[in-house]
Parts: structure tokens; C-alpha cells; sequence
């Protein structure tokens, strides 16, 4: 909850309802769900995944797709930050990056302590986009907030429960020792 | 058999002609029918091969067959590829479905069989399984229709078509593919007007499109800087409402791009070199614009701000001013430059020329002043207009030394007097004042006796000791030195007294002087105003005329309304400044402040001669022009005499009667009246009047009615008697008493006493009384006598009511068997106690006689011993007591107390007649006692 309420929202407003009302109806419509992009432009791993699969992951396991979907997500976010022609809103997700890239590298602290291993820092995309319609593009924006507010309600769940597994871990080897 | 022959001929001959008619088999089918879709621009050309010229179009749309065209054209055959080429602008995306097309030629009525159907295939044939929407990412313009369809998936449903947040009739133009038309579409937002296309269950596909105006830029003006390169500017006109990159206006200028512009949104464009004309095209998606302007270089300079602005020598009274270019190519230049100099009440604006002008001189500047100086210049050869504005540059100007001051002197005496000077303003004092110098002299000593005095002063003492002239010499100082002084001579003091001064009327608040011109008035004159009869530290004010004048406006912004003002006029000289006039005047009357001083009534026998003083000059405001006297009533003032003459301060008010009057008395000037003196006086009469009337008067009306009284009472003697004291009947007695039978036994009845007794069965916390026969053993109805006169059937009943409630109601035992006692007939018994005693009853009755029991009161039991003893003193006092009114029962002690002695009814226990003083019946000769003796 503290990572998603401190970089979501800016000034006590949420960048997710700002971008939703700069694109307009009925993106910013309460309730509006369009497709999701099934292109390969659009990278963003979704958060959808079964509660049953993702508890069975091991911690690294858990840690590294996090770390792949900030990765993408941050990418994403500073695509819509350059394509935006509002210059309060492009400051409000630029800024918002710059939490998501906190974010990525206390994950990346986090598994390398931990003895996992990360992923090299991705490299922004060189070379033109292709083309892309104005309503895809609004799709594509709406969808990356979304899955980013999925993953950061998620990541707020994971690191609480790793928080307590390390802890009841670090006890038992203590009283081991 | 020939006859069916020839018919079957003619049938065939029939056919072939209606045929012929119909052109089948005459105009050859057109060939080679192709469709060429622009998909982007909704257009479908068609090209064919055919000699004729007109022909029949029909376009459907393929899967439903829907004719969306049927049209005749005239169509030539191209020279080069000799083939007919028609396009048609579909208002449906072509994408949206299949389109078919066939055609065939026409002449006139005749026309060929229909080429093949030509199809071109839509997005929603079922190799194309996903949703889509067409059009995307359109530009139209404000105010437009337009057509979106949208393509259902495979296996979905459709269930609208959102535009924005309206939803949209759908039309079904395929299995898969539904269309809407907006119309009149308003301009869209930053990021376009979404369509989105819903299924039941999802939202299925969208499109965007963009709504906006072509540009609207207007006002294109080239100039240059620096007198080489231009600087194209424009405005923006109206917002196209088109944000993005791919639709915002893009603009070139004489051809090339305006990086200015299209980059970083400012509506300039910049050109290294000077071209005689320039054109700006403003292009968007729904239009462009092209603006032009054309001038010589030398007319459209625009120069750059000055730089490096600094003062070289700064004086007194001027400064030098540099400045240096940016440019080189200004240093030739032939320019104008306007400076703006700002300071407190000395703005000016001051224009300088020249080629390459970069230094200018100050002139005229004032002493210690701060400026503020703006610099700015333009080509003086066709001047284009002002160039930027240099920074403000701050001059302080040096200190230089003060202008002569103003001097005058005034005499309150003959001896004494005061030389004034005024305060030298900002622009003379050239600096700020340390102070001044008054040095004087006189005949008979040599040189001058300087005096310093500090900023603050502006007058100073002159004391004449021989009565001869003194000359005042005044100088005002600052750091830069001190002024040239200014002389004056003591004037001969001349009195208010000693001069026939003349009233000075004002013209709207200012008093206009003119005054013979005076030979000696070599330096002109000095018109002195003072307020008249100050004294001291006065406000004396001047002011100096040249010598050609010989009048003078003195305004009323150096006047104060309501004072009185002595004006002079002085011819000046070198000597001492001659008198030639004076005047006394208001430059505004008002009403006095203050009321008339010690007004007094004196009254003489019926007359009252009030007499009064005018106010102090100074709460006068005005001339006195006389006064009111005023009678004050009630409610309002009287007037009853007006006079006119402010000299007369008395008036005697004649014929008053003996009153009290209250008399106001008001001063009034061309303003009004003031609020007046009031005085009282009380009309007295003389003492041999006071006497006759005050005693003897009352003594004989009195004695009048004395004797008046006298002689009717006498007169209506039987009257009174009647009235107040009436006949007491005499008992009836049966049985003939006019002869006495034997000696008549005055030995009281046994029957008349009454014994108070306690009865046993009583309530003990209630006390009764109770007659008692004396003799018991007589039978009790044998001495009960009903008095008629007495009980009123009202007071029976209650009595009834109250002693029938009562334990003891039937106890009542016989009264007294005489005709005095007031026991009721059956139910009530009431006694008095003592009555039949002789020596008791002619005491308590004063005139005694029968005295009918008629007041009913109720009241608790008492207490025998108090009752007994207390009738006793009230009999003595008391008179005749008519008992006729009702008194409450009241549980109280006092009360109680209060009703001691009073009769009491045996069965109510009530206090037949109060005993309060209040309550007490006055005697009967009371109010003839109070008239006479006039008590009211």
C-alpha cells in the first residue's frame, strides 16, 4: 500500500485518474474495460495470474517476474510520459518513473542479497515505434495503469509475505545457532 | 397453314423490333471493369473500356446487396490510356465491407447488358476474423458527418457504438459490420474523440478521430534586427483544437520550414537575409493558409535596446548619458531615440537624433533629484516603429544652492512683529535645508546681527526698541551653500481701529481684490491675509504682485471657511512696504458656532426685557446680521421678534401673564441661525398682589361656601335627616301597648344572652361559637323570630351549603327570643353577642336603633375571649356599620386578627364585619366633615 500510495499518486491526486480523464471518454468512465492489446508491442506482463500458481512460486521465482514487469512497466510509463501532450501530466508520470525506477532497484538489492538473479537494467527501445493508431494507443495506456496498479497492489502482498518468511527463516537460524 | 406462317413472322419481327428498342444486343457491354479502392480517402475509382460515353453505375454492398449507388454518367474516354475512369467518394470507409460494382453503357433509352460485378473485398470477410473499426485516427473538420462502422469478431455480438459517451443508432451493413453516422461533430480534445465498439459482454474495438479547424493564422509582419537578417511574426488566430504531432499546423516561409514555429510553438519564423517578400503557409490536415508581406529592409528596422547605459558627469543641473550597440551596423544608422526621464512631479520625455546616436546631454535637469531614465530608438529614415527598451538607468542629480526665499513681516504692535518666510519647495530648495539665516538691521546700528535658526522655522520675532525701521535679511541654507537673502522692512503697524475697513464679500470662496495703483509700489505689491484679532503665533500668509498688477484673486484653497480673514494691501518699495487697503471678509459665512453670551430675562410688572452679548468673534463664522427671539412651546418655537440691527442685544417682551416661559434667542449670519440660548423665567406678581390673591382670595371663596352650604343644608334639612340619619321603625309589638299595664320590667331578657361555649362536637382544631341559652331547658322554637329584613335568599342558601356541611349544623340552639336577634328562620342562626345589653348595644351603635345583619362573611371560628373584648373596643368607635359587602375567607393570622371583634355567624364561622382599617365603613358625617373642611 506505501509503494502504491506514495508513486501513484502526486499532489494527492492519482496519475491514473488524471491520464484517464486526458483520454478522454470513456476511458474515463468508471467501469470502462477495453480489450487488452494482444499485440507484441505491448510487452506488459499481466498480473492475472491465478492466486493458487503465483503462491506456488518460490521466492525468486516471485521476485524475478517482478522485477521483468517493473521493467516493462517503467518503459511503458515513460512512453506514455513522451507521448502526452499535457505538460502536468507529462511532468506527474515522469516523476512517477522516477519512483518506479526506486522501486526496480530495491528489487533488484533485494534478490541480489537474497542470492537471485537479476536481470541486467533494460535499455530503452531504440528506433522508431511502428505506427500505431491513436486508439490503440489509448488502449495501450489504459492497460499499462492498469496492470501497473495490479502489479503494485501485488508487490505490496509479496514483499509483505517475504518480509515474514526472512524473518521466521532468520529466528530458525538463530536458534539453530 | 400460310396464315400461322405469316403470324409467326410478324410475332418474330414484333420481337426483334421491341428488342432492337431496348438496345440489347446493340450497345457492346463494357470491358475490363476494375476498382481501385483509396482506402484512406474513401474513394473507388472504376475504369473501364467502352466507346460509348454514358453510362449506368451501380454499387452495392456485396454481401447484403445493397445498392449504395445508381448513377448515369457521362464519362469520355481518356486520349492516352483510352479508357473511361470514374472515381466515387464513398461515405462509408471502404473497409468496413465488400463493395461490387458493375456497369453498362447507355444511349439515350437504349442501354447494354451489365458488365460483371467487380469486387473489392471489406475487413469483414471471414479471412478477417478480429473486431475492427474504420475509420482511424481521422482529421475532420468542426461541423462535419461522418460515417465509423465497426467489424464484430467472429462469434461475438454487437451491442453498440460509443461516440465519446453517446451512444449511436447502429445500422447493419454486413453479418459482422454495423455503422453509425455522427453529425455535426463538435472539436475534440487534446487526445481526439474516441469511438468505441461494444459487444454484450466487452468492449470489442475503437477508433479515434480528430476534430478541429483548419488554421486560422492571420497578420504576417517581417522586420529585422540588425538590419541584415528578417524576423517574420504572425498571430495564431484561432486554436485549430488539433494536438497531435501528425495533425498540428505545420509552416513554411518563402518555402522553407519554420523550425521557430513548428518546433518549439512560437509563431515566428526567422530568415538570415532580407527578401523584398515574404510568404507564410499555415498547413494542417483540414487546410492551409497563406499570408504575405513585402517591405524594404530600411523600413522595417527594429532596433535592439541600448546596452551598457551609464551617466558620465552627473551635475547640478545636467548629466551626460552613454550608451553602446549591440550591432555594429547601428553605428551608421541614422536613428531617433526618446528618453524617458521619471521622477516624483518631474516626468518628461525628451527626443534625441542622430547617426549611430549613443551618448546624449541632460539638460534641464533640477538639483538632487533622483531619475529614473529608459532609453529607446528607432530608424529615423522610415521610421518602422520604437525599438526595445534599454534597462532603467538611475541619475542622481548634484545639490546646488537654494533659490532666495519669500520673506514678509508682520506687526501685531507697534513694536512687535514677526517676519515670516515660506518653505522653499522641492524644486528650489535644490537640496535638503540645514536651516536658515535671519540676520537684522537698523539705522542706528551698523552691520547685520545674523541669527540661525533650524529647518523647522519659518518665522522669527522682531522687536522695535526705538521705534525705528529694522531690515530682515533671510537665507536658506543646504550643503551646497546658502541662498541669496531676501530683505524686508518693518511696516508701520497700523490698527484694525485706526482704519475705515470695508466688508469683503466672496465670489464663490475667494475674495477678489483691487486696489488703485500706488506710484511708490515700485517692487509691486504684497497682499497680506491674517484671521482678524489673532494674536501670537498667527497664520499670516502673503503673496507678492508685480507692480502691473493691481488686483488680486485670493483663492479659496489658502482660506478656511468661517474665519474671518483681514486682507491688506502694501505697495512695496525699497524702503518699508506702505498700507494702501484692508478689508475684513469670510470667504465662506457659516452659522455661529456658539450661541449668544449671558442672556438674562429681567421682568418688569408684566413686561420681560431679555438682553444678551454677541458671541466671540472667532464662533461668530460670520457676520451677525441680527437675532431671533423665539417663544419655546411645547413642541416648537415661537417667533416673536426679529431684529435686524446686529448692534441692539436687548428685547423686551410686553404684556405677559403670570406663567412660565422659556424664551430662545438665536444670532444669525447670511448662513443661518445658530442653535440658540434658552432662558427661563418664572412670571411673579408683586407682593401686595401675592397677598390679595394668595390669602384672601381662598379665605372669602371658602367662606362663600361655608355659608352656601349652611343655608342648603338647612333648606333640605329633611333631606339630609332622610339620607342620613333614616327613621329606626319601632318594634311592633303585638298585643296594645299603648297603655302600659303595668310597670314595664327593663330587666333584660333572659333570652339576650349569649353564652359562648365550646361544643363538644366540634372539630377541637376549630374553634366556634356557639349561643348558648342562658335557660336551657326553654324550648328552642319558642323564641325564634324570622327577620324579614335581613337574609337574602342568596346568603341563606350559602349559609346553607356552608353549615350544612357542618357537624354541628344541627346544634343550633335558640337565640335570643327578642326581635334583635338576626337568626334566620330554620337554617341559619347568627347572633350577636351582647346586643340585647342595654348599655352595650346604644355604645357600639353610636345612634343605635335596629341594625339589619345583611353582610355574609366567611371566616374561620375565634377564639371567644378575643371576640368579646375586641367588640368592645370596636363598638365604641365604630358607628353604624351597614353590612353589605361580601369578605372573602381567608385563613391567614392576620386576617384572622384583622376580623376580631366582628360579629360572626354561628354556623359559618365567619367575621360578619372586617375589622381592618382599610375595610372600615366611614361614619356617615365623614364626607360632609372632609368637604367642609376641603379635603378632597
Amino acid at each position: 500500500n506505501h509503494i502504491q500510495n506514495k508513486s501513484f499518486c502526486v499532489h494527492n491526486v492519482c496519475v491514473c485518474t488524471v491520464y484517464l480523464s486526458y483520454l478522454g471518454p470513456p476511458f474515463s468512465d468508471p467501469g470502462f474495460s477495453p480489450p487488452r492489446p494482444n499485440s507484441s508491442s505491448l510487452s506488459v506482463p499481466s498480473a492475472a495470474t491465478r492466486v493458487d500458481l503465483w503462491r506456488g512460486l518460490e521466492n525468486g521465482a516471485r521476485l524475478a517476474q517482478n522485477q521483468r514487469a517493473y521493467s516493462v512497466l517503467l518503459c511503458a510509463v515513460r512512453e506514455l510520459a513522451r507521448s502526452t501532450l499535457c505538460p502536468y501530466l507529462q511532468s506527474s508520470l515522469m516523476h512517477f518513473c522516477s519512483g518506479l525506477s526506486g522501486l526496480l532497484g530495491s528489487i533488484s538489492g533485494l534478490m541480489n542479497a537474497l542470492g537471485y538473479t537479476s536481470l541486467p537494467p533494460s535499455t530503452p527501445a531504440q528506433g522508431y515505434a511502428p505506427l500505431l493508431s491513436s486508439q490503440f494507443q489509448n488502449m495501450e495506456g489504459f492497460w499499462v495503469l492498469r496492470e501497473l496498479q495490479s502489479w503494485l497492489w501485488r508487490s505490496a502482498k509479496d514483499f509483505t509475505r517475504l518480509k515474514k518468511r526472512l524473518q521466521r527463516l532468520a529466528t530458525t537460524v538463530h536458534g539453530l545457532n | 397453314m400460310q396464315g400461322w406462317v405469316t403470324l409467326a413472322l410478324l410475332l418474330s419481327l414484333g420481337v426483334e423490333c421491341s428488342l432492337g428498342q431496348n438496345g440489347v444486343g446493340e450497345l457492346p457491354v463494357p470491358r475490363g471493369l476494375t476498382l481501385n479502392p483509396d482506402l484512406p480517402a474513401q474513394t473507388l475509382s472504376l475504369t473501364w473500356q467502352s466507346d460509348s460515353s454514358l453510362f449506368d453505375l451501380e454499387i452495392f454492398h456485396t454481401e447484403l446487396m445493397n445498392v449504395v449507388l445508381n448513377e448515369t454518367v457521362a464519362v469520355k474516354t481518356d486520349p492516352v490510356t483510352g479508357l473511361h475512369s470514374w472515381t466515387w467518394h464513398s461515405p462509408l470507409p471502404l473497409e468496413c465491407t465488400s463493395h461490387s460494382a458493375h456497369i453498362r453503357a447507355r444511349n439515350q433509352q437504349s442501354v447494354s447488358q451489365w458488365s460483371p460485378l467487380q469486387t473489392i473485398p471489406g475487413s469483414d470477410i471471414p479471412e478477417k476474423s478480429e473486431s475492427n473499426m474504420f475509420p482511424q485516427d481521422k482529421v475532420v473538420p468542426v461541423g462535419s458527418n461522418m460515417t465509423f462502422c465497426c467489424i464484430v469478431k467472429e462469434k461475438e455480438d454487437f451491442k453498440e457504438i460509443m461516440y465519446g459517451r453517446q451512444e449511436m443508432s447502429a445500422t447493419r451493413l454486413s453479418r459482422r459490420t454495423y455503422a453509425i453516422t455522427a453529425t455535426n461533430q463538435p472539436v475534440s480534445g487534446n487526445t481526439g474523440t474516441n469511438v468505441i465498439c461494444c459487444s454484450q459482454r466487452l468492449t470489442l474495438t475503437g477508433a479515434v478521430v480528430f476534430v478541429g479547424y483548419p488554421p486560422g493564422d492571420e497578420g504576417l509582419v517581417c522586420e529585422t534586427r540588425d538590419l541584415a537578417s528578417a524576423e517574420c511574426s504572425w498571430k495564431k488566430g484561432r486554436d485549430t483544437g488539433l494536438r497531435m504531432r501528425r495533425s498540428r499546423t505545420k509552416y513554411t516561409l518563402n518555402g522553407r520550414d519554420c523550425l521557430e514555429a513548428n518546433e518549439r510553438k512560437r509563431w515566428w519564423c526567422s530568415s538570415k537575409a532580407w527578401e523584398q517578400s515574404w510568404t507564410l503557409v499555415a498547413r494542417n490536415p483540414l487546410g492551409t493558409v497563406q499570408l504575405t508581406d513585402s517591405a524594404q529592409l530600411t523600413d522595417r528596422v527594429h532596433l535592439l535596446a541600448p546596452v551598457n547605459v551609464t551617466a558620465v558627469e552627473v551635475k547640478a543641473w545636467s548629466a551626460t548619458l552613454q550608451w553602446s550597440w549591440s550591432v555594429a551596423a547601428y553605428k551608421k544608422l541614422e536613428m531617433v531615440c526618446q528618453l524617458q526621464l521619471f521622477a516624483h512631479e518631474l516626468n518628461s520625455t525628451r527626443n534625441y537624433s542622430g547617426p549611430g546616436l549613443s551618448s546624449v546631454v541632460l539638460e534641464s535637469l533640477w538639483p538632487d533629484v533622483d531619475y529614473t531614465v529608459t532609453l529607446y530608438c528607432g530608424s529615423k529614415h522610415g521610421f518602422w516603429k520604437w525599438g526595445d527598451k534599454s534597462a532603467p538607468y538611475r541619475i542622481h542629480t548634484k545639490m546646488d544652492r537654494p533659490d532666495a526665499l519669500d520673506v514678509w513681516m508682520w506687526m501685531d504692535s507697534s513694536n512687535t512683529g514677526r517676519v515670516f518666510w515660506k518653505p522653499l519647495s522641492v524644486r528650489k530648495s535644490h537640496g535638503a535645508l540645514v536651516g536658515y539665516e535671519v540676520s537684522q538691521s537698523s539705522a542706528e546700528e551698523d552691520g547685520w546681527t545674523p541669527v540661525s535658526l533650524p529647518p523647522g522655522n519659518f518665522s522669527y520675532p522682531i522687536i522695535l526698541n526705538n521705534g525705528s525701521d529694522i531690515t530682515v535679511a533671510v537665507a536658506a541654507r543646504n550643503p551646497a551653500g546658502l541662498s541669496q537673502p531676501s530683505t524686508v522692512t518693518t511696516p508701520a503697524y497700523r490698527a484694525d481701529s485706526q482704519l475705515s475697513m470695508s466688508e469683503l464679500l466672496s465670489t464663490n470662496g475667494s475674495f477678489v481684490l483691487s486696489w488703485q495703483p500706488n506710484a511708490n509700489a515700485s517692487s509691486g505689491y504684497a497682499v497680506e491675509w491674517v484671521p482678524t484679532g489673532c494674536s501670537g503665533l498667527c497664520p499670516v500668509d502673503w503673496k507678492k504682485v508685480p507692480e502691473s498688477d493691481s488686483s488680486f484673486t485670493l483663492n479659496s484653497d489658502s482660506l478656511v471657511a468661517g474665519v474671518r480673514y483681514t486682507v491688506s494691501v502694501y505697495a512695496l518699495s525699497t524702503g518699508a512696504p506702505t498700507l494702501l487697503q484692508r478689508w475684513q471678509g469670510y470667504s465662506q459665512e457659516m452659522t455661529p458656532s456658539q450661541s449668544v453670551r449671558e442672556l438674562l430675562p429681567n421682568q418688569s410688572g408684566s413686561d420681560v426685557l431679555l438682553s444678551w452679548k454677541a458671541t466671540a468673534m472667532e464662533n461668530q463664522r460670520g457676520f451677525i446680521r441680527g437675532y431671533t427671539i423665539y417663544l419655546a412651546n411645547a413642541a416648537h418655537l415661537e417667533l416673536i421678534a426679529n431684529i435686524s440691527d446686529p448692534e441692539v442685544q436687548s428685547y423686551r417682551v410686553k404684556g405677559l401673564s403670570l406663567s412660565s416661559y422659556k424664551f430662545v434667542v438665536k444670532a444669525y449670519t447670511s448662513a443661518g441661525e445658530d442653535a440658540g440660548a434658552t432662558v427661563a423665567i418664572k412670571m411673579e406678581m408683586d407682593t401686595a398682589d401675592m397677598l390679595f390673591v394668595g390669602i384672601l382670595v381662598p379665605l372669602g371663596i371658602m367662606f362663600c361656601c361655608l355659608i352656601l352650604i349652611s343655608i342648603c343644608c338647612y333648606k333640605k334639612r329633611e333631606w339630609v335627616k332622610k339620607a342620613f340619619y333614616p327613621e329606626i321603625p319601632g318594634p311592633k309589638v303585638p298585643g296594645d301597648w299603648s297603655s302600659p299595664q303595668g310597670p314595664l320590667d327593663v330587666k333584660p331578657s333572659p333570652h339576650s344572652l349569649v353564652h359562648i361555649v365550646e361544643s363538644p362536637e366540634w372539630d377541637f382544631t376549630k374553634e366556634g361559637l356557639f349561643p348558648v341559652p342562658e335557660e336551657e331547658e326553654e324550648s328552642e322554637n319558642d323564641n325564634i323570630e324570622v327577620d324579614a329584613d335581613s337574609d337574602e335568599p342568596a346568603l341563606l342558601r350559602y349559609y346553607n351549603q356552608v353549615v350544612g356541611d357542618g357537624s354541628h349544623g344541627n346544634q343550633v340552639s335558640d337565640s335570643s327570643g327578642s326581635s334583635n336577634t338576626s337568626v334566620d328562620s330554620t337554617q341559619t342562626e347568627i347572633t350577636y353577642a351582647g346586643i340585647q345589653s342595654p348599655t352595650s348595644s346604644q355604645g357600639a351603635c353610636g345612634g343605635g336603633g335596629y341594625r339589619p345583619q345583611m353582610q355574609s362573611v366567611i371566616g374561620p371560628a375565634e377564639p371567644q375571649i378575643e371576640f368579646e373584648a375586641d367588640f368592645q373596643d370596636d363598638g365604641l368607635h365604630a358607628g353604624y356599620k351597614p353590612q353589605c359587602s361580601w369578605q372573602l375567607d381567608s385563613p391567614e393570622a392576620e386576617n384572622f386578627s384583622g376580623s376580631l371583634g366582628s360579629p360572626t355567624s354561628v354556623t359559618s364561622s365567619q367575621f360578619l364585619i372586617p375589622e381592618s382599617s382599610e375595610e372600615k365603613p366611614q361614619p356617615s358625617n365623614t364626607w360632609f366633615h372632609n368637604f367642609l373642611s376641603g379635603k378632597s
